[in-house]
């Protein structure tokens, strides 16, 4: 999650024929935004067996007031917990709204809740109404999938509040950005929850650790004076902060998302349905363009900054502003640092090539220098001259896709010389790269891997190339295009040759980062402002790039106000 | 003087002597701190005497174990424990045919067991074998070759029992693991911390008073830890409040969070009655140990290293503060110098 079906915020209040009755079960789904509201059928019905459904909608879905359906899913408050996300987070002053998500741990009749179930409502700062609309989603184990709901009064005549089915993530990965619109889908690109803002510092969501921004106008905890009233209502006693949604709920939730994505594109034993085994030992990967098209595609992303504030957002103060102090530029700017080098906070395997966090240790500037650049690029936030709180505030590769292929990796699915091929390839393009993009037609949809055991670091493991059936297909079937000399096909081939791209892979980026060290060296004031206003070229062109991406731009529910800061049109 | 309690819940092990080492050098290190010039830092004793019976308000600080500032992987966090584990929290992975069998964490301070070496070698045998069930620690082993702890004095023997904390196999891994020794994670800089945090700014946002204070030394920006803890203490100042650190001083162990599995079974890793054994906290919140079994996972992911742990391990530091206009003349912000100290 966070924002589940934040794109449906406006709400297309209709006209119905006739207004359905609302009844303790389940009944109705809604395709899209702006379609009517229909009857579940009995098959749909017995589809659902997530923790929402089964706590609530299965027999309770007359239950619209919050702290009912709250109350349902866990009787005990304090296994509940509310985080708090807004692009308006830093804005103290009592107006406008801010998006409540309550999430859930501990177990009630028999559902273990924890990452399984969450909800999510808009409120004042007058805090959550009594009844309002819910978005919500549930885990179906069973399954392997998402299920996302919402209770708002779509669908009824009279205006009171009905429970709606509106997606599954079943398939999402392979929906047009046509087939997505209007539905929640069109946000959950993969089916995943989303947390934009995944990582430290959790831009536009309350926090506090490791100097990330406290929201302290709605911490009922806090001193400080003129806080929002929300923050003395007895949900806000549960106020938690986006750091253990992250590390808690969502992170678990994801890895567990895709396990599920990785294990149903293996061929399996039709006698036992476990996983087929040869007798040689090998495993078959039945779907392997969708397992690995986040290699060459971006399909999610997640917004990433430096973990120091600009001093300049629109709603801070001018004492905000310290021209000296250094705004640390992200490493996953500047490559694809979690796949690259592992480790860090999402803590993924990966290559191991730990020099591609280097650029945390040098690529700073100042917020005199981010202001001048700010100014020079002309950017808009709200309207006005400024940028997000915390700096250099861009799309990364999305953790939930990052994650997927890391978890092929650690199988043995693809192997460290394969991962490491790729992404040298435009490796200072980790987002959005056409490089890459053009190179998705050679990959196969089945080939057999060796797999890892459980534990075993596949980058310790000696490549043996005549068991990668992946690199073998690929340059099979790169070779049989023929591809120009010079062109991403060509340096492909080329990296899938070598004895080992790992290498080729590590030594790119010690160049890399020893380029862009001395091309910021304080003591060349002119190499570094241009190499400054090169980068930060780059990063405004990547938010261009997400906002007019088919699917990804619908992530911005600001209509391109207070998300990203642009340039003035 | 305050009664500074024992920080890992041992009384001292009933040893007065210990008792009175340990609660002098902590009056010494609040005193030193609550003198820094315009600070909101105060002293624990300005918290007790508010008017009408007030209670402070009690701010937890808190953040996560992995050290974000270590460029290296996982299995070298683990290795290199001085060198990387900086959150005030750190480490030992036990391992067994190349498998994690055991991960001990510590958030102790070294103070604690200085002032056992300070009363004798025997005291702090008592102490070790407290923390380390079954260890029998020699001279050498916690003193350093040569070292004659009844020829010496107090102050050498926990000096140089401090000293020697990296070569202590009770402590530096091969053995056990007693206490923080990473260069950064000290008492002393905790306390610093809070003392320079708490100087009024009128640049910046607390988020980033750690940078502004950084050039001091007082605070690593890149760390989790202090720019968490400095926040907090800038917040307070100007918010006017006066704070200090709730005794006993120091860090706990919050919470491990993420998704545990036993036997593809979910339990509540921090609830004992519910994880048969394998996740322990003891001595106040101050050490924590899982026990690695087969079949344990976490998010999923079989159990490798120490770090992967740490990712999920939560701690805290637990402040006290209160509204300066409430705190006794003595402890207000702007009377440091003058001050005489608790009355």
């Amino acid at each position: 999650m966070t924002r589940m079906l934040g794109i449906m915020v406006v709400l297309v209040i209709l006209v119905q024929p006739f207004a359905y009755a609302q009844s303790s079960p389940l009944q109705f789904k809604q395709s899209r935004d702006g379609a009517p509201a229909q009857l579940l059928s009995a098959a749909e019905m017995a589809s659902l067996g997530d923790p929402l459904f089964n706590l609530v909608l299965k027999e309770h879905a007359n239950l619209v007031k919050l702290m009912d359906v709250l109350a349902a899913i866990q009787p005990n408050a304090a296994n509940r917990h509310l985080f708090i996300v807004s692009e308006d987070i830093v804005r103290s002053a009592l107006t406008g709204f801010r998006r409540a998500v309550l999430a859930f741990d501990g177990t009630n009749a028999g559902e273990a809740l924890k990452g399984n179930v969450m909800l999510s409502v808009s409120f004042g700062p007058n805090g959550i109404g009594d009844v309002v609309d819910i978005e919500g989603w549930g885990w179906d184990n069973h399954r392997g999938r998402y299920n996302y709901y919402k209770l708002d009064t779509t669908g009824s005549a009279m205006g009171t509040m009905i429970w709606k089915l509106r997606a599954s993530s079943d398939a999402a990965e392979f929906m047009s950005p046509a087939e997505r619109t209007g539905t929640c889908l069109q946000c959950h690109v993969v089916g995943a929850p989303v947390m934009k803002e995944l990582f430290f510092p959790w831009n536009n969501w309350h926090a506090g650790v490791g100097g990330s921004f406290k929201a302290e106008y709605l911490d009922p905890a806090s001193a400080q004076a003129n806080k929002w009233p929300a923050a003395s209502t007895p949900l806000f006693q549960r106020l938690s902060t986006a750091d253990k949604l992250e590390t808690d709920f969502l992170i678990p939730a994801f890895k567990r998302f895709d396990q599920t994505r990785l294990q149903t594109a293996l061929k399996r034993n039709d006698a036992t349905g476990d996983r087929f085994l040869s007798p040689a030992g090998r495993m078959t990967v039945q779907e392997g363009r969708r397992i690995l098209q986040p290699l060459f595609h971006t399909r999610e992303i997640n917004l990433i900054s430096s973990r120091h504030t600009s001093g300049i957002h629109p709603f801070g103060n001018a004492t905000d502003f310290v021209a000296t102090l250094d705004i640390q530029i992200p490493a996953s700017f500047f490559l694809n640092a979690q796949l690259i080098a592992g480790g860090g906070t999402g803590g993924l395997g990966g290559l191991k090539l730990t020099e591609a966090n280097q650029f945390v240790s040098f690529a700073k500037l100042t917020q005199q220098e981010n202001k001048e650049l700010v100014e020079k690029f002309q950017l808009r936030l709200n309207g006005v001259t400024g940028d997000t709180h915390f700096g250099w505030f861009v799309p990364e590769p999305g953790f939930v896709d990052n994650d997927l292929i890391d978890q092929a990796l650690q199988l043995g699915v693809v192997t460290p010389h394969f991962v490491a091929a790729i992404l040298a390839v435009d490796i200072e393009t980790p987002v959005f790269s056409n490089k890459r993009a053009e190179l998705f037609q050679f990959v196969p949809e089945q080939f057999d891997f060796t797999p890892i055991p459980a534990g075993v670091d596949p980058v310790s493991v000696p490549r043996d190339a005549t068991q990668d059936g992946l690199t073998q297909a690929v340059l099979a079937n790169i070779t049989q295009a023929n591809p120009a000399a010079g062109t991403s096909a060509d340096e492909f081939r080329k990296l899938l040759g070598t004895a080992n791209a790992v290498t080729e892979l590590q030594t790119l980026v010690k160049a890399y980062v020893a380029r862009v060290k001395n091309a910021l060296d304080l003591a060349n004031p002119a190499q570094r402002k241009a190499e400054l206003e090169r980068l930060y070229g780059i990063l405004v062109e990547r938010r261009r790039l997400m906002l007019s991406h088919p699917v990804l731009k619908h992530l911005d529910e600001t209509n391109g106000q207070l998300l990203l800061p642009l340039p003035h049109q | 003087m305050f009664p500074y309690t024992d920080p890992v819940g041992r009384n001292f092990l009933s040893d007065m002597a210990v008792a009175s080492e340990f609660q002098q050098q902590l009056q010494s290190i609040y005193d030193s701190f609550a003198r820094r010039i315009n600070s909101g830092f105060t002293w624990i004793e300005a918290l007790q005497q508010l008017p009408g019976g007030q209670l402070p308000q009690a701010v937890m600080v808190e953040w996560a174990a992995f050290p974000i500032t270590a460029q290296a992987t996982d299995v070298e966090i683990d290795h290199d424990r001085f060198q990387h584990q900086d959150e005030y929290v750190e480490w030992r992975a036990e391992r067994q045919q190349n498998r994690l069998t055991q991960v001990t964490f510590t958030t102790e301070f070294p103070e604690y067991f200085e002032a056992f070496a300070a009363v004798g070698f025997e005291a702090l045998v008592r102490a070790v074998q407290d923390a380390i069930p079954g260890a029998n620690p020699t001279v050498e082993e916690v003193f350093g070759t040569g070292f004659n702890p009844e020829a010496t004095s107090s102050i050498a023997r926990s000096r140089t029992f401090r000293d020697h904390l990296r070569s202590n196999p009770w402590n530096n891994g091969q053995k056990g693991i007693l206490c923080l020794t990473q260069q950064f994670n000290t008492l002393g800089a905790l306390f610093n911390l809070l003392a320079e945090c708490g100087v009024l700014k009128t640049q910046g946002t607390p988020e980033n008073t750690c940078a502004l204070v950084a050039s001091t030394g007082a605070c690593g920006p890149g760390r989790s830890s202090d720019p968490a803890v400095c926040a907090e203490a800038q917040r307070a100042v100007r918010g006017n409040l006066g704070f200090t650190l709730r005794d006993p001083a120091g860090i706990r162990i919050a919470t491990l969070e993420g998704v545990w599995r036993l036997n593809n079974t979910d339990i509540n890793i921090n609830d004992p009655a519910a994880n048969p054994g394998i996740w322990t906290v003891s001595r106040n919140g101050r050490r924590g140990v899982l026990s690695v079994s087969n079949g344990l996972t976490l998010d999923g992911n079989s159990l490798v290293t120490g770090a992967q742990i740490a990712r999920k391990l939560k701690v805290a530091a637990d402040v006290l503060a209160a509204p300066n206009a409430t705190l006794p003349a003595w402890a207000r912000i702007g009377v440091e110098s003058s001050s005489r100290g608790p009355v």
